[in-house]
């Protein structure tokens, strides 16, 4: 369970501070997904960041399961933007990274890299180099690498922006179905409306900067598939309701409206 | 419609390189020519001469003395350089206070003749290969070091970011991903060591030893062996083109991925 209470982050930009967010109460029980939405520049990135550990809060705190996250915790995975795959290993070898890591070899043996690689649908690509294969292939090598971590909570930096719409939402309902099957929490800051309502099971709505929570949906639940708007009224309803809040808080403009 | 046949190409790449050299040999001819060289002497260095001289050399069995004992100084010497250029050069890149502490230092010390040492090499070190081994070592040592520096400074920061996001140490970043991801650019310190510490090694050996292809230079002038010097001279260039080729072969397969790394998939938000 991932709690973070009156987490703020200032930077400081040419002499003077910046509040990137502020004030932000967030429970994530175990096993939930997290669908972060707002604008451009409201810190939601910074947020999680914060999360994971790679950067230091300017107020307030965040803690695991109790214990305060002050750095990088393997029980905490993160898929960035970029795959950020090392060009000198094979896809196998990228996903198997957290193995070299003595922080992963200290704890149970989690799945084989094989099965993992065949799990993202990478089977046949586990020899190739990250230069031999499409971004797509190369975002899901990625995924693969923090699932062998193992861990508690997955963060997600909009993980699908750079594929095509098809593939998004293939990607985005397996997933969902795998982090539920799982039982693995996730946080995840998007763009994309749909995207949030496929995958969550709440959405945080996020002000303009310095960014605080405006409102929590709570997705109502069903099969990943059949979570669109063209299939349930209430989604396209609940979709409606958020676009008024980002247009409220003056978000609107920077998102993705389909 | 009729078919044209298939016209020979005359390949202009594969055959440059050939021309240039036929270029060096044709001025080289016309410099020691009997007729347009201004020094009689000059014709004991003519092409024929020299490389009727490198025919007999090379089938001489002191030659090969001679080369071995050459090839092993520069390896002690860049060996020397590599364990003392790589590990400071990794500090130097991955240390910000360091790197601003020492770069006027090495910048300055790096502008300093390595045979400008020589009289205090020897003074310290005494005659032998210990004041050769540290000619080697001080001209090879920059360029190994400042190519490591700049290898780690170039190191995509967001691979150190996933590594430590993963759980690495510092250790362990360094391990598996500085350390692999600089390593073209530490062979190319290498290839550029290799290449100053084989120009210093001649006139280092010119230094009270009795084997080497710097000594057999002077040898061959004491004996006035002009041809024979000269081709000395062709076999020093030809080594250290073979060695040099060598290194560019082994960067060039082992290193291609690693160098293309900068084309890694980026992605953009959506509008």
């Amino acid at each position: 369970m991932i709690e973070i209470s009156g987490a703020g982050k200032d930077f400081l930009l040419d002499g003077s501070v910046l509040q990137a967010f502020d004030g932000i109460d967030l429970v994530i029980g175990a096993g939930e997904i997290v669908a972060l939405v707002g604008p451009s520049g409201c810190g939601k990135s910074s947020l999680l960041r914060a999360v994971g550990g790679l950067e230091p809060l300017s107020r307030g705190e965040i803690r695991l399961n109790g214990q305060r996250i002050e750095g990088p915790d393997v029980r905490i995975g993160m898929v960035f933007q970029e795959a950020r795959l090392l060009p000198w290993l094979t896809v196998r070898e990228n996903a198997a990274l957290a193995a070299k890591f003595r922080s992963h070899r200290r704890r149970e043996s989690g799945p084989a890299v094989d099965e993992l690689l065949a799990r993202v649908g990478l089977e046949a690509f586990a020899n190739a180099y990250p230069e031999q294969i499409s971004g797509g292939m190369a975002q899901r090598a990625a995924l693969a690498r923090t699932l062998m971590q193992r861990p508690e909570v997955i963060l997600f930096d909009e993980p699908f922006a750079a594929l095509d719409a098809l593939r998004r939402m293939e990607l985005q309902v397996w997933l969902a179905h795998m982090l539920r099957e799982q039982g693995t929490a996730a946080l995840f800051v998007t763009h994309d409306l749909d995207e949030a309502i496929i995958m969550g099971d709440r959405i945080v709505v996020m002000t303009g900067r310095p960014g605080r929570i405006h409102r929590i949906y709570d997705v109502p639940a069903a099969d990943e598939k059949l979570r669109q708007i063209d299939h349930d009224p209430v989604y396209w309803e609940l979709k409606k309701s958020i676009l008024a809040d980002l247009r409220a808080t003056g978000g609107l403009k920077e998102l993705n409206v389909s | 419609m009729r078919l044209q046949p298939p016209r020979v190409r005359w390949n202009k790449n594969a055959w440059t390189p050939v021309l240039g050299l036929m270029l060096v040999v044709a001025a080289w001819g016309v410099l020691t020519s009997p007729w347009t060289s201004f020094s009689p002497i000059m014709t004991s260095f003519s092409p024929a001469r020299s490389v009727q001289a490198l025919i007999d050399v090379v089938q001489a069995e002191r030659t090969w003395g001679h080369v071995a004992a050459s090839l092993q100084r520069v390896g002690v010497g860049l060996g020397l350089a590599f364990l003392a250029g790589v590990p400071a050069g990794l500090l130097i890149g991955r240390v910000a206070w360091l790197d601003r502490a020492s770069s006027t230092a090495i910048q300055f010390i790096r502008m300093i003749s390595p045979l400008s040492w020589m009289p205090i090499a020897v003074m310290v070190l005494g005659i032998g290969d210990a004041p050769i081994y540290f000619l080697l070592t001080v001209s090879a040592v920059w360029p190994i070091l400042l190519s490591t520096a700049e290898g780690v400074r170039s190191v995509d920061r967001r691979w150190i970011e996933m590594a430590r996001s993963l759980g690495a140490t510092e250790a362990e970043v360094l391990r598996h991903v500085v350390i692999p991801a600089i390593a073209a650019h530490v062979v190319t310190g290498l290839r550029l060591g290799l290449g100053v510490a084989w120009i210093v090694l001649v006139p280092a050996e010119m230094l009270g030893v009795r084997a080497g292809l710097g000594y057999a230079i002077l040898d061959a002038r004491d004996r006035l062996a002009y041809p024979e010097l000269m081709a000395m001279i062709l076999l020093i260039g030809f080594l250290g083109w073979v060695m040099d080729t060598v290194i560019r072969r082994v960067q060039a397969r082992r290193f291609h991925a690693a160098e293309r790394s900068v084309g890694e998939v980026r992605t953009t938000p959506l509008a």
